[in-house]
């Protein structure tokens, strides 16, 4: 049983905030380098909403792999790709407005269609975690199979060892893809 | 705890703006990122149910999908490389080698 | 075990040898001596041997009818092969597996001698041919006669064409499977008939077709909406055309003559015994359920005597020895036919039987002059082989004088007997059938008139070849069955002496008594009560004596007309009153009255008209629907197919679009909204 104090409330409308809008900035704007940061603002506040959740653990993740890992991809991709840089765009990043916008029609289409059903909706009365135990360990306990959990959770072993397989696939499948076709061993 | 259905319109929301992206940019990194948009959106859905029941399968499944995304990324940018090379550009519009 | 526990034994056996024929002379043929003849010789002597055995025991009134296989259920009818023996299909299988059996031995000398090829595949044929039949004859349903039918015609393909590598004879197998074909047609939709209607295609029994097509007469009910004598007559009629298909009989006859492309041998077992005898032989089979209907009858008669008439007119022009022996069959079974149709079922029967005998002799006989003619059958290439080929000339003086109905020979009693019950039945109130026997009187002159001229032409005066002055020789194969089947030509009246019995006064109707001991619904006692109460068939009782004093005065004026005519040791067509008084007559003749002429053209401008017709139709509609249908759609997923656009936006656009759907019909139907 929670109850919803004011402050974390307040707390997650105003990072509701910066994620919706730095999400819709990440769309908008003309250039791909000013996306790509505006991004990590987004998966940052994001990160917010996870400790609010009481996810630690998952926030450090979030923060590691999203922020420190697959946004520095990103970056070196546009670095790979972009030729050359215009330097106007550098400093002042513009919006990408015009007819093109009237696909996401589609989207916002969604996104009306699942609130409404969303406001009809009813939920369980939220349960949470229990004061003292440990969420970070139970994870451990979780992912390798192991009893001793304080928290319940499915037995993921299998599920982990599947996820290494297809991480070591998608690490050779990049790098075959990214490989020049030189035909040759170096 | 806020109220669940806060978290799912917040979920929501970034899963249409990331929709939002991949219908209307033409860049292929642009679509990149906004899947990245819509996989968070999911996450945020799952931590927040997860809390909600008081069970660790969400956040667990969560940890999963972020290990994907990052696999995601990797062959993604790979593919946008040779999207680049052999298409000189990597507007996505260009690439229409399966149409009719 | 007695004979019955054989019956199978009689077509299996000539089966069994087809097959050994077929597969020994295709993968071992050494191992087979004569090219497969002894295979079939031996089982076709088994079939007669068992055949005879079962004579005895018919004779003492036991007779065989039960089903041996059933092949089918059906809500209307079981469908089964069965067994019908009694003195009717015993007899018939008594006289099939003999010539059959002489047939083989006879083409021993006609083709195993004559170094032909393929004989395996002939022998194959002969055996499948005997088989055919005599599973045929002894059907105890209308359906399974049906499908012996049809094989005996499709083994008479095989070997008509069996020199299939000449012109001739693939045309003339052709013509004569096609003919027969369009009468089957009829013959079919009579057995559905016969089923849908009656329930049962059986023969016999209490529960045989004609036994309930007589009750349901008698009840007075109609059946299916109609009168159940106007059924017996439709169905009747559409069997029948089966019937003139096979037998040959007038418009249908005008495969048989070029049907002489056979080897000579194939020729005496279809006109004496398989092929042509399956067309009478079924009338006879279901004669309880001709007589019930007058019509029917009438129309048989009818075109038996007009056949008669018309085929032996034909056959006194014809150069060809085995065409002359062509026609006269057609003749002959147009007697039979006119037997039947006048309510002699005895004599009808009575003429097939002594038919198939001199038949098959003269056809042996032909066989054999026609080999010492080194293969020339043009008989004004004869002459004066009387000498040269002395036992063959004797058997066939048997034979031609039992055709044209000399006393004492077999034809003489039969042929007397037919037109004796012919005159009778139409004097007692059928004057209809008066018609049919004065038809039957003139065919007699000119059967007597043909047939001696056959025989001067082919034996006497001198030799007007290089081949008839110096004949080939003949072995003992080909005079074994030629004196064989002479002695039974001279012999086999002896079975039916009607007029001999009046002037003795005794009787001596043997073949009479003989059918008579059929199962209760197949006797000729009971025929004749069915065609006097249905048919209103009464005999006039005239006397047999004047008649066959008549008939015998009649062929005896034909053979003198025809001896004074050809008599000179070199006689001419030229020199006869055909070519000088009767010229237009001779030429409509020798065009067999334009038969073929008048059916070809009747054919080919159905066939014409048909064949446009179909064309325009199958252009027009059929493939103008296919391609109206595949040019729509293409037009159709030329317009479609521009959805992919290969861009992964508009895929993502429509994807999203999809969902959205989707999830807003479960929306509206969870009730979510």
């Amino acid at each position: 049983m929670m109850e919803t104090s004011i402050s974390d409330l307040l707390v997650f409308l105003f990072f509701s905030g910066i994620t919706l809008l730095s999400s819709a900035g990440v769309v908008l704007v003309k250039d791909v380098w000013h996306s790509a940061l505006l991004l990590g603002v987004a998966l940052l506040s994001i990160a917010v909403h996870y400790v609010l959740l009481s996810a630690e653990f998952i926030a450090a993740m979030q923060v590691l792999v999203y922020v420190g890992g697959v946004l520095i991809l990103i970056s070196f991709a546009i670095m790979l790709i972009r030729r050359k840089m215009d330097p106007k765009s550098m400093t002042s990043p513009s919006l990408n407005m015009g007819p093109h916008l009237l696909r996401g029609v589609g989207a916002i289409a969604f996104f009306l269609l699942f609130s409404s059903i969303l406001i009809g909706a009813s939920f369980v009365i939220p349960v949470g975690f229990q004061d003292g135990s440990s969420i970070t360990k139970s994870i451990g306990y979780a992912m390798f199979g192991l009893p001793g959990a304080s928290i319940h959770s499915e037995n993921f072993l299998a599920a982990f060892e599947i996820i290494d397989i297809a991480l070591v696939a998608a690490l050779v499948a990049a790098v075959m893809l990214a490989r020049r076709d030189s035909g040759g061993e170096n | 705890m806020v109220p669940i259905s806060y978290y799912i319109l917040l979920s929501a929301a970034i899963f249409s703006i990331g929709l939002f992206g991949v219908l209307t940019r033409r860049n292929a990194l642009m679509f990149l990122i906004s899947i990245e948009l819509m996989l968070n959106a999911a996450n945020l859905n799952f931590v927040a149910f997860s809390t909600l029941h008081g069970n660790l399968t969400g956040q667990v499944f969560s940890l999963f999908i972020l290990a994907l995304a990052a696999a995601e990324v990797a062959v993604g940018i790979g593919i946008i490389l040779v999207l680049q090379r052999n298409f000189s550009g990597i507007d996505v519009t260009k690439a229409v080698t399966l149409r009719w | 075990m007695g004979p019955f526990d054989l019956i199978a034994a009689i077509p299996l056996l000539p089966l069994t040898a087809f097959l050994v024929i077929l597969f020994a002379g295709h993968f071992t043929p050494s191992a087979l001596p004569k090219c497969g003849a002894i295979p079939g010789i031996l089982a076709l002597s088994g079939s007669f041997i068992i055949s005879l055995s079962l004579l005895p025991l018919v004779y003492s009134g036991n007779f065989f009818n039960n089903s041996i296989y059933l092949w089918a259920t059906w809500s209307i009818s079981d469908l089964h092969f069965g067994f019908l023996i009694d003195p009717l299909s015993a007899l018939m299988l008594v006289v099939v597996s003999l010539i059959a059996l002489l047939v083989f031995i006879h083409s021993l000398g006609y083709m195993n001698d004559q170094n032909e090829q393929g004989l395996f595949r002939y022998y194959a044929g002969l055996s499948l041919f005997s088989f055919s039949m005599l599973s045929f004859v002894i059907s105890d349903n209308l359906l399974m006669s049906f499908i012996f039918f049809e094989l005996v015609g499709f083994c008479s393909w095989v070997l008509i064409g069996f020199w299939f590598r000449e012109d001739a004879p693939p045309k003339a197998a052709t013509k004569a499977f096609l003919v027969t074909r369009f009468g089957d047609y009829f013959f079919l939709i009579g057995v559905v008939a016969v089923l849908v209607i009656f329930g049962t295609a059986n023969f016999a029994g209490p529960n045989s077709f004609p036994v309930l097509a007589k009750s349901a007469i008698l009840s007075g009910q109609t059946l299916n909406g109609l009168d159940p004598q106007t059924w017996v007559t439709i169905i009747g009629l559409l069997i029948l055309g089966g019937v003139i298909g096979k037998s040959a009989q007038f418009p249908l006859h005008t495969w048989l003559p070029d049907a002489m492309e056979g080897p000579t041998p194939v020729s005496a077992l279809i006109h004496a015994a398989t092929m042509v005898a399956a067309g009478v032989y079924l009338v006879a089979r279901i004669y309880g359920f001709y007589a019930l209907s007058p019509t029917t009858l009438a129309i048989i008669a009818l075109v038996g005597g007009f056949t008669a008439l018309l085929a032996a007119t034909m056959a006194t022009v014809k150069h060809e020895l085995k065409q002359v022996l062509a026609y006269s069959t057609i003749s002959q079974y147009g007697y039979i036919m006119l037997a039947l149709g006048a309510g002699g079922y005895v004599a009808g029967i009575f003429h097939l039987t002594t038919h198939a005998i001199f038949k098959a002799l003269l056809f042996l006989g032909a066989g054999a002059v026609i080999i010492a003619m080194h293969h020339d059958g043009d008989m004004w290439n004869m002459g004066g082989l009387r000498e040269k080929l002395p036992v063959t000339y004797w058997c066939f003086i048997f034979g031609s004088l039992a055709l044209a109905g000399i006393f004492p020979f077999a034809g003489f009693w039969s042929k007397d007997e037919v037109l004796l019950e012919t005159l009778n039945y139409g004097l007692g109130g059928s004057p209809i059938l008066l018609i049919g026997y004065a038809f039957g009187l003139i065919a007699v002159f000119v059967t007597g008139f043909y047939t001696f001229r056959m025989i001067h032409l082919t034996f006497h005066g001198s030799p007007r070849s290089q081949a008839a002055r110096e004949p080939h020789s003949l072995r003992w194969n080909i005079k074994l069955p030629l004196v064989v089947l002479g002695s039974l030509s001279l012999l086999a009246g002896a079975i039916n002496m009607v007029p001999l019995g009046e002037i003795l006064g005794i009787d001596l109707s043997y073949l009479h008594h003989w059918l008579d001991t059929a199962p209760s619904n197949l006797t000729a006692h009971h025929y004749h009560e069915l065609t006097e109460s249905f048919s209103g068939y009464h005999s006039a009782y005239f006397s047999s004596i004047i008649s066959a004093i008549l008939s015998l005065a009649v062929a005896v004026s034909g053979m003198a007309f025809a001896w004074k005519l050809y008599q000179s040791p070199n006689p001419t067509e030229s020199g006869t009153v055909y070519s000088t008084r009767f010229n237009t007559i001779y030429r409509i003749l020798m065009h067999n009255y334009y038969q073929d002429d008048y059916q070809l053209m009747i054919a080919s401008l159905t066939r014409n008209k048909l064949a446009t017709f179909a064309n325009i139709f199958d252009q027009k509609y059929l493939d103008g629907l296919v391609n109206e249908l595949s040019s729509k759609s293409l037009s159709l997923s030329n317009s479609i197919r521009r959805i992919q656009t290969g861009a992964v936006t508009n895929y993502a656009l429509l994807l999203s679009i999809g969902l959205v759907l989707i999830l807003f019909i479960f929306a509206l139907l969870g009730g979510w909204l």
